[in-house]
């Protein structure tokens, strides 16, 4: 503990404390409040600015598949997209983020000759129990996914 | 002064935010060339991206690696300059903006802790500016008012709040969370095997305990934080033992955290730190941070020196030039790319600053600048080529473009990448993957080089082994192939695909006993491998084994029943096996009914299996009209052999001699 505290900056002045003060106590209820927007949320797997570290939701054990219905020889079929050619969002396809998903879907979507794109993604728990699969379809490329049983329709 | 005031411009001991500034602004340069630029190869695959906030899109909608890195080595710049020279808050800011901006792009960035970095940059921005000297001379007790420092603890405080409650669910309560952390995942652990947690992993009744004794530990940490910043003002004694309590648990949660092994990159470190300065009681932390005080004393001085002697505006427009030709040298050289623009653009930045600062009469801070800058060019020249940055960035975004873009458009990243490539840690994938890009682009003989360079940096990389094998086998080099599947599949004994691979190289070879032998241990390693079975029953048929056979296409149909080969084979087995029963022909009539509606009775040999298997069941009328219309179509398709083999069945349902099957292959 200093014997003889030398200051090395100058105490803001009155005007300039009451002014700093009221800043940093609205932005610490900004930081306080923000992962609120999580909990209070509709259930999402997107923990972004809600220091969930290390969350059951993240550890869950998941494996995303894309696939697109296609016309081929006058008929309609659904094909799965090949894993590889989506390695490059591979974590945030299996960690489910919905934006990621929505934009992956889409871009899928607005290639040439395709009418529809499904999202499939099966999990297991942290305890290795496995969960429902859950699902995904866009069929208009400017429309949001609608959320669907996970087996093929 | 309120409490609120008071808790917020208390005095604090000015060595708390010296430190915190020098070393996190030092710690956050080194993360960036390190570990944020070379995970640059995402960017921009696939024409599209996902920012953080969605009016980032809206402003840069395909972000590249080249602006990623940009932007990164700009902020990474300016942060060691004022690591270096003492803090200057434009320029703080400045590097913070793009900091922000270099992890919000895109979601490729996913750590959480980026966004903590970026709120503790803000507040550096805002720290007093604490010179070494002041803080140089034991004991080191001048104090100062420091809102930022005090805003920042209790921002950590925040983040271990979130952190503590985010845990209070039933997985992580339970244990089974951090089970998964630890031991489960192989993403998430790397060394288990050969660590103490094989051994905890036993002690079931410990994972709970662990699991809420992190809470807690957690919880311990938000009153630590918001007490510690007070501790200068509050004497030794009961505060100085709490302080040592608190570092206690903080580096005990941090350290556990890094032994750990989690893919945090270095954020524990910067935990630390922040422990350290912080949660340390004064005179302990006067004593560690002797050693970094006394290298920065000893550069401000240097500077100071140099000032001293020529303070004049020329000087400082010659040191500028100098700069600029250093940093331009620097930054064409550094093979990275966005580097160069970035680099320039910040250089140009801190110059205009530098120039401002000179003309209103603070030549000596200029100057101190510009020698910031040059220290930047020597320390970061140093990292990027000791820790192979360009080698890691031209992997990174090679590895990114390979399923994706045009092999044409890949191939040079792949060179870049191997012409960096430390020799001492060679990569046999990064030989392999070019080896897949020339077999894509049908130049074989280079394709089979790569792989055979692969397999001398990696003699047991099963990859390179198959790939190798398929490129010979496309040049019809049978045996050397059937060498490479063979030694794949030894290497990988319970991947079904090895041994498909090995058995229908086999197969091609002629060698069916040993074939058939693979197929069988395939089908044991993935009993639902549709080809396994079916190639298998293939073999098993012409091996005069159609019992067998008819097992292996059975299964094909159990597990695709729309394969035609599978209908018409097994159709043709019912129909013609030595023990058939009227039964068995009308299964046959039904097999091969199927597929001869699935070829649109566009096929002649299912066809020919269909007029077999009314045969069969006993209609010898429709037999004879079915055979007549795959005749026509065999005709018509010109396939001699299967005319005549028709044409002898035709005879026979009209009352004349047999022929060979119809199998389909």
């Amino acid at each position: 503990m200093p014997q003889d505290p030398a200051p090395v900056a100058r105490t803001p002045d009155a005007l300039q404390r009451r002014w700093i003060g009221v800043a940093v106590a609205l932005f610490l209820l900004a930081q306080l409040l923000l992962p609120l927007r999580y909990y209070l949320s509709p259930p999402t797997s997107d923990e972004r600015f809600a220091w969930r570290m290390f969350s059951s939701v993240r550890m869950r054990d998941c494996t995303a598949r894309l696939y697109e219905t296609i016309e081929r020889d006058g008929k309609t079929i659904e094909e799965p997209v090949p894993p590889a050619t989506l390695a490059h969002w591979r974590d945030l396809l299996d960690g489910n983020r919905p934006e990621v998903v929505e934009a992956v879907m889409r871009s899928f979507r607005r290639r040439p000759g395709v009418r529809a794109v499904r999202f499939e993604l099966k999990c297991r728990g942290v305890d290795g129990r496995e969960l429902p699969t859950e699902g995904w379809v866009m069929e208009s490329a400017d429309g949001s996914p609608r959320r669907v049983e996970g087996r093929s329709p | 002064m309120s409490r609120w005031q008071r808790y917020l411009f208390g005095p604090v001991a000015a060595l708390r935010p010296f430190l915190l500034a020098r070393l996190f602004l030092l710690m956050l340069a080194v993360d960036i060339w390190i570990d944020f630029i070379p995970h640059s190869g995402p960017y921009g695959v696939g024409g599209f991206d996902v920012a953080h906030f969605s009016w980032l899109d809206a402003i840069f909608p395909v972000p590249t690696p080249a602006l990623h890195i940009g932007v990164l080595a700009a902020a990474g710049f300016l942060l060691t300059v004022c690591a270096l020279t003492g803090l200057h808050r434009p320029l703080l800011l400045i590097a913070c903006l793009l900091f922000t901006y270099g992890w919000a792009m895109s979601q490729h960035d996913s750590y959480q802790h980026h966004y903590l970095l970026s709120l503790v940059l803000l507040c550096v921005a805002f720290l007093p500016r604490v010179r070494a000297e002041e803080v140089a001379a034991p004991p080191r007790t001048a104090t100062t008012s420091a809102w930022a420092y005090v805003l920042l603890g209790t921002q950590i405080a925040v983040v271990y709040l979130w952190t503590a409650i985010a845990k209070m669910d039933s997985d992580w309560v339970s244990g089974s969370t951090i089970t998964r952390i630890l031991l489960g995942d192989p993403d998430h652990t790397t060394t288990a095997s050969d660590s103490i947690f094989l051994w905890v992993r036993s002690k079931a009744g410990l994972w709970p305990t662990l699991a809420v004794a992190t809470i807690v530990l957690e919880a311990a940490m938000v009153i630590g934080y918001v007490f510690a910043v007070g501790q200068d003002r509050r004497g030794g004694g009961w505060s100085r033992f709490a302080c040592w309590a608190f570092w206690g648990v903080a580096a005990l949660l941090h350290i556990g955290i890094i032994l750990a092994p989690l893919r945090i990159g270095i954020f524990s470190l910067y935990m630390l730190l922040f422990a350290c300065v912080f949660l340390l009681p004064l005179p302990a932390l006067a004593r560690v941070a002797a050693v970094a005080v006394r290298p920065a004393r000893r550069l401000e001085a240097r500077l100071d020196r140099v000032v001293d002697r020529s303070g004049s505006r020329t000087f400082f427009v010659v040191e500028a030039l100098v700069l600029a030709v250093l940093m331009e040298f620097f930054a064409v050289n550094v093979d990275v790319p966005g580097a160069s623009a970035g680099l320039v653009a910040a250089a140009g930045v801190l110059l205009v600053f530098a120039a401002w600062e000179a003309w209103r009469g603070s030549v000596a801070e200029a100057r101190r600048r510009n020698r910031g800058a040059a220290v930047f060019i020597a320390l970061s020249a140093a990292l990027v080529y000791t820790c192979d940055v360009p080698y890691r960035v031209y992997a990174s975004i090679a590895q990114a473009r390979y399923f994706v873009d045009d092999p044409r458009d890949v191939l040079p990243l792949y060179r870049k990448a191997l012409s960096y490539m430390p020799k001492s840690a060679p990569d046999a994938r990064l030989y392999n993957n070019m080896g897949d890009l020339m077999h894509q682009m049908n130049r074989v003989p280079e394709a089979i080089d790569q792989y055979q360079a692969a397999l001398r940096i990696d003699p047991n990389a099963a990859y390179a082994h198959v790939n190798l094998a398929d490129a010979l086998m496309s040049v019809r080099r049978h045996d050397e192939a059937i060498e490479h599947y063979t030694q794949a599949s030894r290497l990988e004994p319970q991947n079904a695909t090895m041994h498909y691979n090995l058995a229908y190289a086999l197969q091609t070879r002629g060698r069916i006993p040993e074939a058939i032998e693979q197929y069988r241990q395939a089908i044991r390693c993935a009993p639902d491998m549709i080809l396994a079975h079916n190639n298998l029953a293939t073999l098993l048929l012409s091996d005069a084994r159609p019992e067998e056979a008819a097992v292996h296409l059975r299964e094909v149909l159990r597990l695709d029943d729309k394969s035609v080969s599978a209908l018409n084979n097994l159709a043709w087995f019912l129909a013609t096996h030595a023990g058939r029963t009227e039964a068995d022909g009308q299964q046959a009539m039904e097999f091969a009914l199927r597929a001869a509606t699935l070829t649109r009775r566009s096929d002649p040999v299912v066809l020919g299996t269909l007029a077999e298997a009314y045969s069969a069941a006993g209609d010898q009328k429709q037999a004879v009209a079915t055979a007549e219309e795959a005749l026509g179509l065999a005709r018509t398709q010109d396939q001699p052999r299967l005319v005549a083999q028709i044409q002898k069945r035709l005879d026979r349902y009209r009352g004349t001699a047999g022929s060979g099957p119809f199998l389909k292959y």
